[in-house]
């Protein structure tokens, strides 16, 4: 079901084509862009969030539900994917999509982020890296070889380069600096064991860490190799948040125009504001579910913590601008107990919930750039976060980059307070205090409307049933 | 998920959830109902219970009740509820149907503690009902008088008479079973209190819950059940994969001894719902004679849905093989699919139980279940 993409006539706007995706940059407003990306599997609009489901499931959510909230990738992993089921496996199951039943676009990321989230159990050389498995104990060596060969089983639309990735806290500079070359070294790997290029679209992954030298390197090697997309790697390990923005900055002017550049690791919904005023076109993060299931959900202001108490008799929806299916039923004062009492069912729908509150986000920014608003956008944003001032110095920074002026009326803004607040790796506003600003909580922002905004869509899943989409696959093959 | 359940006639809810997290005053200060609150719409029938078969504790009440209160399982552990506190949850969730709070004692407990179970359980009825009279949120909704007694026939039968005594009690729950009775006396409680109840007045038996179980007792004359058994099945990893119609299978079965194959990747291997290959997957782990279990490496390949010819939404849209990753990869995923397909498919067990009844030919049905069972013991050597 993959054909080409079709060729188009040639537009004003930046674009690209490969033989499996096709990029096309709708409206530029700034430097932010909104495009269109033609995957094998889906016809994707950008900027957009792509919830993670490391194992082959979005934690807590079914296909259909995640169809229901017009998820246009979903991502799976490489190194868990294959420690279980095992990515011969899910080849004989038709692929990662028909094996966990989605019909839209995917990605696997490569393995290498887990040489952060599992160093412990990693031992990287120039050959690859060799994981010790956090389930059994077995050791397996994960090479730029191996981990496409992988991920041409597995058949995602998007596949990631393995890179070699250093916690951006690492205080080893040789390290990154080794890392770096590396990761350039290993991209050539990759695109040399690549089996599937007419099906599945490699991207490389620029490294370098927080040195604008290294990043350099980095941008100017792998834009060498011309892949038919990039993505930014690297970040959202816990560095100081504005090395994060001017890395994001100076990756995304070092990028091709006419390809779509992903920040990977991104979910707080600020830092997608911030990136796509940067330019950046693509994001992943677990963020979402995983706040879900410490009973965090994400509010236009911030975020309200579910367990406490404040919330007990709070009868209104959880985002009276929202409208998904948690917002149109329940109360905060329905889930704060099941979010106390840590009941799965908490986890799932108050993951649902910031799912749509993630996506509709994307809608908004997309609407934003196609209008030519994006700065007045964003500035509505920031303001609604901040709403008594004290705008970290990362946000104003990131927007000093995009060429979007913020309006700080509000007296004594504090950077100490913004840094404070990065730091501890909490999401803008996270002390957002419940009842204490009722006025704010039912303020109308942007233009909410509907959470659609999504382009066509392909094939049997525009009727949203999966299970008919099932039924087709079943039927070819 | 449970609108795609489209059979489902009733919930039913714990009252003892709505003690306090979250107290009754957070159901009664929500501008709507406490149905409303808790997003259960108006076609579902409401029955308030006494006992959640999903966390109770065996002989949890036996520890700090008195004349007064109630000892019971929370979330939170062991708890007193007197009968007022009780009915300020009840009143609050405003159900269609409550049952009223009684003193919960396991089948083998002493026979004067089963003795004291009878008369307290008789006076929290009749305090439960004048709170109840007062409270205009349960103006319409009909009482359940809970029967205990332990495995004491003597007190069975003195408390079924007892609570069929008492008027304006429109059903009966037949409680504290499924706590260690054996079957055959589980059998003989059943038959002395239905023998004692109103034939008219609807009964309800709770904590009981296999197919065989299940049949044994509406041949009885129970009426409904709670559904604490899926909870427990859905746990372990299981989908209910037992036949609707074991009798017309037999007879199918005989015309063309080997189960027609879906083309699974892996035939040789694969256990279908029933017949001939059952004890190769027996040999797997991969099934009894009632469900099969996800987590046997007998499913990993497996592409069929949990039970071929099922509609439920797990079937439509995943595969055996997908749900036992799942469930090896601890996804709770895995236990939303599962719950939709075991729910789905007790639902369509009460639809043929009903049809049979209706049909008049209950008799031959559930004979064909314990024909069925009996021919997978002997036939599979267990």
């Amino acid at each position: 079901m993959a054909g080409p993409p079709p060729m188009v006539a040639p537009s004003p706007q930046p674009g690209s084509s490969s033989p499996a995706l096709h990029f096309e940059v709708l409206a530029q407003c700034g430097r932010a862009r909104a495009a269109r990306m033609t995957l094998p599997h889906h016809t994707c609009e950008t900027p957009m969030f792509m919830p993670v489901g490391t194992q082959g499931s979005v934690k807590g959510l079914t296909s259909q539900q995640l169809l229901d909230l017009q998820c246009q990738v979903i991502l799976g992993n490489t190194y868990h994917l294959e420690n279980r089921p095992g990515a011969e496996l899910v080849a004989d199951m038709g692929g990662l999509h028909s094996f966990i039943n989605w019909p839209r676009g995917m990605l696997t990321d490569s393995g290498g982020f887990q040489m952060v989230s599992l160093l412990h159990l990693a031992d990287i050389n120039e050959e690859g890296v060799t994981f010790q498995s956090p389930t059994d104990g077995k050791r397996m060596l994960l090479t730029p070889e191996h981990s496409i060969q992988v991920q041409n089983r597995l058949g995602a639309d998007i596949i990631m380069a393995l890179d070699d990735v250093v916690p951006s806290t690492a205080a080893d500079n040789a390290r990154f600096e080794e890392a770096t070359h590396r990761t350039t070294r290993w991209i050539d790997r990759c695109i040399a064991a690549h089996s599937r290029p007419h099906e599945q679209n490699l991207f490389a992954i620029v490294q370098g860490g927080l040195d604008e030298r290294l990043r350099d390197i980095s941008l100017k090697g792998l834009v060498a190799r011309n892949t038919p997309g990039y993505a930014i790697g690297g970040l959202a390990g816990g560095e100081d948040k504005r090395s994060f923005v001017r890395v994001v900055s100076q990756c995304t002017a070092g990028l091709p125009e006419g390809k779509p550049r992903y920040v990977m690791g991104i979910g707080y919904p600020l830092d997608i504001v911030i990136c796509s005023a940067l330019g950046a076109d693509m994001y992943d993060s677990v963020y979402p579910t995983r706040t879900a299931r410490f009973g965090v959900a994400l509010v236009p202001q911030g975020v309200l913590k579910l367990k406490n108490a404040a919330y007990v008799q709070d009868y209104r929806p959880l985002d009276e601008e929202c409208g998904c299916m948690v917002c149109r039923r329940y109360t905060r004062a329905f889930l704060h107990p099941l979010a106390a009492k840590g009941l799965p069912f908490a986890a799932s729908l108050i993951s649902y919930h910031n799912i749509a509150y993630t996506m509709r986000l994307s809608g908004q920014i997309r609407r934003a750039i196609i209008e030519q608003r994006y700065p007045s956008f964003v500035r509505e944003y920031v303001a609604q976060q901040y709403p008594r001032g004290g705008v970290p110095d990362w946000v104003i920074e990131g927007c000093q980059l995009a060429g979007i002026e913020l309006d700080l009326r509000a007296a004594g803004q504090g950077a100490a307070n913004g840094a404070a607040k990065a730091a501890d790796g909490t999401a803008p506003a996270a002390e957002h205090v419940p009842h204490a600003e009722e006025d704010t909580c039912s303020r109308a922002t942007a233009p909410a409307a509907s959470s659609g905004g999504i382009g066509k869509e392909a094939g049997a899943c525009e009727s949203g049933s999966l299970a008919a989409w099932r039924q087709e696959q079943q039927g070819h093959g | 998920m449970l609108e795609t359940l489209t059979d489902v006639q009733a919930l039913s809810l714990d009252v003892l959830q709505f003690l306090t997290q979250p107290k009754p005053e957070v159901l009664r200060g929500f501008p709507g109902s406490g149905r409303r609150f808790l997003a259960m719409d108006g076609r579902f029938v409401l029955v308030a219970t006494a006992r959640d078969p999903g966390i109770y504790e065996y002989a949890g009440a036996m520890r700090q009740a008195t004349n007064n209160h109630a000892s019971v399982t929370v979330h939170t552990g062991s708890s007193n509820v007197t009968p007022a506190q009780y009915m300020q949850a009840v009143a609050a969730l405003a159900p269609d149907v409550w049952v009223a709070l009684s003193d919960d004692v396991p089948s083998d407990c002493r026979p004067d503690r089963a003795a004291k179970a009878v008369d307290r359980s008789a006076a929290w009825l009749s305090e439960c009902m004048s709170v109840a009279a007062a409270a205009p949120e349960l103006s319409g909704a009909a009482v359940f008088a809970a029967v205990q007694g332990g495995q004491y026939l003597r007190e069975r039968q003195r408390c079924a008479e007892t609570m069929a005594a008492q008027p304006g009690v429109a059903g009966f729950v037949l409680a504290g079973l499924g706590t260690g009775e054996s079957p055959s006396q589980r059998r003989q409680i059943v038959e002395q209190v239905v023998q004692r109840l109103p034939a008219a007045a609807p009964r309800l038996l709770c904590s009981v819950g296999t197919p065989e179980e299940m049949l044994e007792a509406v041949a009885q004359g129970i009426d409904m059940f709670d559904m604490g058994y899926l909870a427990g099945v859905t746990a372990g990893g299981y989908a209910l994969s037992f036949p609707l119609d074991p009798g017309a299978q037999q007879q199918q079965q005989q015309q063309q001894p080997m189960p027609a194959s879906s083309g699974s990747a892996s035939t040789d291997k694969a256990p279908a719902a029933d017949g001939s290959s059952d004890a190769d997957a027996a040999a797997d782990g991969g099934q009894d004679c009632s469900k099969i279990n996800l987590w046997a490496v007998a499913y990993r390949t497996d592409k069929r849905p949990l039970l071929p010819g099922c509609n439920c939404f797990a079937c439509a849209n995943h595969t055996r093989a997908y749900l036992h990753h799942l469930l090896q990869a601890h996804e709770m995923t895995a236990q939303v699919l599962l719950e939709v397909h075991n729910t789905h498919h007790y639902l369509q067990f009460f639809k043929a139980i009903r049809a049979s009844i209706a049909a008049g030919t209950f008799a031959a049905y559930h004979e064909g279940f314990l024909q069925r069972r009996q021919r997978l013991l002997m036939g599979a050597g267990w």
